[in-house]
């Protein structure tokens, strides 16, 4: 036989340039991995970190998003300077007021979502934040609220009902204080997207502080999200997510303070008025990426005994709920798309 | 069937031609490489994950440090309150970040083809 060198006599000549050719064609149909260019700005009291596939259109969109999300910061902030923190001051006094149409408009979808969550999701809680101190970027070291005003606080509230009239916001009982914390990112997240794709940009990623939603996919195929691992360093999982949606975790292991050897978490149950128990992290894919957050705070504060219906009346489908034993609950229709890389974690799959 | 030395130099090229082509063309994620710190300013500098080093940056609230340790990295001393940033603890995979917003310093894992296109928490 001549050597393979020699193809012309070669008796596997055929056979090798059939290989090559089926194997370039192969490769031929396969696309390269899209570079991705990142950018990061701090805007909505977080760092927001863009990633889109390369383009030379880029550096405007990322200045369009950045210039878009400062503006909805400063609209939805309740505390200090804002829209909603003005509006919060004026109604510390009037009975009435009346917000702008856009303000209007999200301040009726937070308040039926508050419905849809059977109030563990509950936008009128700003006082209870307040006492707990978690309005501060910077919260001093000072003792958590005693339970004689915990207990006055959820008096007043359970007597307070707001309602609108078309262009105007009521409250019956007690002023309040507003607080879109667990909502305005996910609105600002929406708005992201529709900016871009209002740019004519299908397929990137807008993660403000870990809250995130996709555009698109990567070329084809799915985004890889990791999912960080609520007590320790590394991932818990990874999800592989495509389409126009939205990715938001609330957690205890962020925002909390340490009070005489006992940890205060940041995501308060409106009904006990203390930080919610059972559960480490809530995840939640949904199309809205403002129901999103709403939920993931609203399964969060439900914990262990409330999650199920919070969840029917939702209608949520998407969810992983990390429990304080460490154990994974996963809704089966995430399950295709979710891969568990922390092997410490028993998962169970909810039908 | 004896190979001749000449086969044998076809069929390494051809096996490192197909293996070369794979990483190219599939290119699964790789480990992070680079760590990329922003300051307050917007400004970016890059540092190798595999060299051992302290990282001082100065944001509006003082010094933010930052440790580059076994190729991990993550942020050990800020002048903040909360120290939100100090708990995302040692970061290893590409597309992880992490931030202190009130002194305006964000840290990056950046790799060529991170492991993970964004972190969600």
């Amino acid at each position: 036989m001549p050597p393979l060198h020699n193809l012309q006599r070669h008796p596997l000549r055929k056979p090798l340039v059939l290989a090559l050719l089926l194997g370039g064609m192969l490769l031929a149909a396969c696309e390269r991995a899209p570079e991705i260019e990142r950018r990061q700005f701090f805007a909505l009291g977080t760092l927001v970190d863009v990633s889109l596939p390369a383009s030379e259109q880029n550096e405007a969109h990322f200045e369009a998003l950045e210039k878009e999300l400062l503006q909805l910061e400063h609209r939805w902030r309740a505390w200090q300077h804002g829209e909603i923190a003005d509006l919060n001051r004026e109604w510390q006094t009037a009975a009435v007021v009346t917000p702008d149409a856009a303000l209007l408009d999200g301040i009726r979808q937070a308040l039926s979502l508050k419905t849809a969550s059977l109030g563990y999701f509950d936008p009128t809680i700003g006082e209870l934040v307040a006492l707990w101190g978690f309005e501060q970027e910077e919260r001093p070291a000072v003792s958590p609220p005693t339970a004689d005003q915990l207990q006055q606080w959820r008096s007043r509230h359970e007597l307070t009902t707001v309602q609108f009239d078309g262009t105007s916001l009521m409250r019956d009982g007690a002023p309040l204080w507003l607080d879109f914390g667990a909502f305005a990112k996910g609105l600002a997240l929406n708005r992201a997207r529709e900016l871009l794709l209002g740019r004519d940009v299908v397929s990137g990623i807008v993660n403000a502080g870990g809250d995130l939603v996709v555009l698109g996919d990567k070329q084809g195929q799915p985004w890889r999200i990791g999912i960080r691992n609520p007590r320790g360093d590394g991932m818990l999982g990874s999800l592989q997510v495509r389409g126009d949606i939205g990715v938001v975790t609330s957690g205890d292991y962020e925002r909390y303070f340490e009070w005489q050897g006992r940890r205060y978490h940041h995501v308060l149950n409106p009904f006990t008025a203390l930080p919610a128990r059972g559960f480490v992290s809530v995840t939640v894919v949904h199309a809205d990426a403002a129901v999103a957050d709403a939920a993931a705070t609203a399964l969060m504060a439900a914990g262990p005994a409330h999650w199920r219906e919070v969840a029917a009346s939702m209608g949520l489908d998407k969810f992983l709920i990390v429990t304080e034993h460490g154990k994974i609950l996963l809704a089966a229709t995430l399950q295709p798309h979710f891969e568990l890389l922390d092997a410490q974690h028993a998962v169970e799959v909810l039908p | 069937m004896k190979l001749a030395s000449g086969d044998v130099v076809v069929l390494v090229a051809a096996a490192a031609l197909v293996t070369g082509a794979w990483f190219a063309i599939f290119t699964p994620g790789v480990a992070a490489d680079t760590v990329r710190i922003q300051n307050a300013s917007g400004e970016t500098e890059d540092y190798p994950l595999s060299e051992n080093r302290s990282i001082r940056v100065q944001g509006p609230l003082g010094e933010t440090r930052i440790e580059i340790r076994d190729r991990r990295v993550a942020i050990t001393h800020s002048p903040c309150q909360q120290k939100i940033c100090l708990r995302s603890g040692w970061l290893s995979a590409g597309g992880e970040v992490s931030a202190c917003v009130p002194n305006r310093v964000a840290v990056t894992l950046a790799a060529r083809h991170p492991e993970f296109d964004a972190v969600n928490f």
